[in-house]
């Protein structure tokens, strides 16, 4: 028996969400959540535990996605829906903590996302090549546990794996030092070096 | 000074990797190179590692079923959508079907009784004279024309007589030759005299000619042709048509309804006279078969499109096969996915594709579409995609799905593919 969404697979999703405002086809959103299903449920387990309590959340997303999704301007759904996604785990996480105060600007509306792709790669700076002769000179400027890591990473091209062996860091730490000396080095890059 | 992170792209964001290549990283099922393009992405991307992270929080052998649940739960709440919506416009459905209906049934009733009080007594050509006091002579009862040489027309009879022919034959006198005119050129030496009978319309809606509408236009049906008065009834003497004579009819309210018809036309239109089973004549005429010129010029050049498009699918199909067969996964997914675009339940597309993404290590895209492949009914290929999802799942470490899937290969009609099926599940 062929799925009734078969019809629709060769759309992109901006496509299939200009067709839902047209015919108001749950299918259609059906078909686009199950594309990006994959990461909310990810997502969501990264924050609720157990696993129950992830796939609720998912399926309770679906549920306010399919009443309120033609009241949002979507120009990357991918984007849009992690941040939805995200935004409902960490409600539901203060509401079972009873934590009272809740920024109103998170609170009210799980679907209250500004929604900028290069949210998510915000980190991305632009720098010329012949900065890069300046990057090993702020990396001395990094602490101790950073310059590790960024060495072993990206000079030593070493797996997180393999940089937790080395180093003796939990996995989690690796990539904190990692994130963040990536960070400290963009920020002096353009600091010092413009 | 050497710059060594300048190959290393430090600062270098990339695209987002597919799902199953994330799902291959937290399986640990990801080749060294793969491994280390997804964790320089992850440095970047909070998304791809919040996603990661978040699976990697959970039991490894649970991804697939957990995800496969969440995507049952989804098409049910999408069908417990849709029934909603569709419970909660019910009535209004049916409100505007009843409107309609009742409409239709409106214009259609009033059509019908407009046709009718259009259909005059006075537009109904009536026998002639001659052949109304043959009727009357012969008590109602006319014998059957027997024409002898136009086959077209042997089988006309003449119209039964009616219960109105003493009323007609007192008002005859009243009538005046005007609708039906026989040309004598084509007459046959042995056929009657043309007979010019008009009949006067004042004459023919005398209301104590009382000639019942109804009785005649049941006696007498059309068929679509350019004889577009409704009721238009023809009686002429059959022995007078029987030669191929033209007969001139004329309806006296319309003249669009005057029609010459020879034999020739008698064929194109195919008129024939049938006599129904209650012994009343029946008058057809249908829609000439001859086609023109124009219209059979039309039909080639649409043929010839249909015929194009045709070999543009097929050429796009064969190409795709072509490519499969060369390797040339990519290229071949393109093909493959542009015909499924217009074949969505082709099951050689939806094959290509599974194995396209199957040699491309996109285990679950192949998943996918050999789960599809499996649901079309595609004969032994859908057999053999059971097969193949067994050996998937395996790979994948997926006993249960994959002792599934080959249980259902097993029974198979196809021996090899059920056989196959029973090694790989005595493997498992």
């Amino acid at each position: 028996m062929p799925l009734p969404e078969e019809k629709y697979l060769h759309l992109t999703d901006l496509e299939l969400l200009q067709l839902f405002k047209l015919n108001g086809d749950a299918v259609i959103i059906g078909l686009l959540y199950k594309r990006h299903v994959v990461m909310a449920l990810g997502v969501a387990n990264k924050y609720l535990q157990p696993e129950d309590d992830a796939k609720d959340a998912v399926m309770q997303v679906f549920e306010q996605l399919l009443q309120n999704i033609n009241n949002h301007k979507i120009d990357n759904f991918k984007s849009w829906l992690y941040s939805v996604v995200k935004n409902f785990c960490l409600m539901k996480l203060r509401k079972e903590k009873n934590l009272t105060i809740v920024r109103e600007e998170e609170g009210k509306n799980i679907f209250s996302v500004v929604e900028k792709e290069q949210l998510l790669h915000q980190d991305e700076v632009k720098l010329k090549e012949s900065n890069l002769t300046n990057l090993e000179m702020a990396i001395e400027t990094l602490n101790e546990d950073q310059k590790k890591c960024i060495e072993l990473f990206y000079l030593q091209q070493k797996s997180y794996s393999e940089v937790v062996e080395i180093t003796g860091y939990t996995l989690n730490n690796v990539k904190s030092f990692i994130q963040n000396g990536k960070r400290n080095l963009k920020l002096k890059m353009q600091s010092v070096y413009g | 000074m050497d710059n060594k992170y300048t190959n290393n792209n430090i600062f270098k964001t990339t695209e987002c990797p597919s799902d199953a290549l994330l799902l291959s990283y937290v399986k640990e099922t990801i080749s060294k190179e793969d491994k280390r393009l997804v964790e320089l992405h992850l440095i970047d991307c909070e998304m791809c590692n919040d996603m990661v992270e978040g699976f990697q929080a959970m039991r490894s052998s649970n991804i697939d079923s957990n995800i496969k649940s969440i995507e049952i739960k989804i098409e049910e709440a999408v069908a417990a959508h849709n029934n909603k919506k569709g419970a909660s416009s019910f009535k209004w459905y049916y409100a505007v079907a009843a409107i309609l209906i009742i409409g239709i049934t409106g214009i259609l009733y009033n059509f019908y009784f407009d046709s009718l009080d259009q259909t005059k007594v006075a537009d109904l050509p009536m026998p002639h004279q001659n052949e109304i006091s043959a009727i009357v002579d012969t008590g109602g009862i006319v014998e059957e024309a027997k024409p002898e040489s136009n086959d077209n027309l042997k089988n006309i009879k003449a119209v039964e007589p009616l219960q109105t022919v003493a009323p007609i034959q007192n008002k005859r006198d009243a009538v005046q030759e005007e609708s039906i005119a026989l040309s004598e050129s084509s007459m046959n030496e042995a056929a009657p005299a043309p007979v010019e009978q008009k009949m006067e319309e004042k004459s023919m809606v005398a209301d104590d000619a009382e000639i019942p509408t109804k009785s005649l236009t049941d006696n007498t049906t059309f068929g679509t042709t350019t004889i577009a008065q409704p009721a238009f009834s023809v009686t002429p003497n059959t022995e007078m048509l029987s030669n191929g004579a033209t007969t001139n009819f004329t309806s006296p309210t319309n003249n669009l309804s005057t029609v010459n018809i020879t034999e020739s036309d008698s064929k194109k239109l195919n008129f024939s006279l049938k006599k129904e089973s209650s012994g009343k004549s029946k008058f057809k005429a249908n829609a000439p078969t001859a086609v023109s010129k124009e219209e059979a010029k039309d039909k080639q050049e649409d043929l010839a499109a249909v015929e194009k498009t045709i070999s543009d699918t097929t050429n796009t199909i064969q190409k795709a096969n072509l490519l499969l067969q060369q390797k040339k996964y990519n290229e071949a997914l393109a093909k493959f996915n542009q015909y499924v675009k217009t074949h969505p339940k082709s099951c050689e597309a939806i094959n290509g594709l599974a194995q396209c993404y199957d040699a491309t290590n996109k285990t679950t895209e192949a998943i996918i579409y050999y789960v599809k492949l499996s649901q079309l009914k595609c004969g032994k290929q859908s057999d053999a995609a059971y097969l193949k999802l067994g050996e998937l799942y395996s790979k994948n470490k997926q006993p249960n799905e994959a002792k599934q899937v080959l249980q259902k290969a097993m029974q198979s009609k196809y021996l090899d593919i059920a056989e196959q099926a029973k090694k790989e599940l005595d493997k498992l």
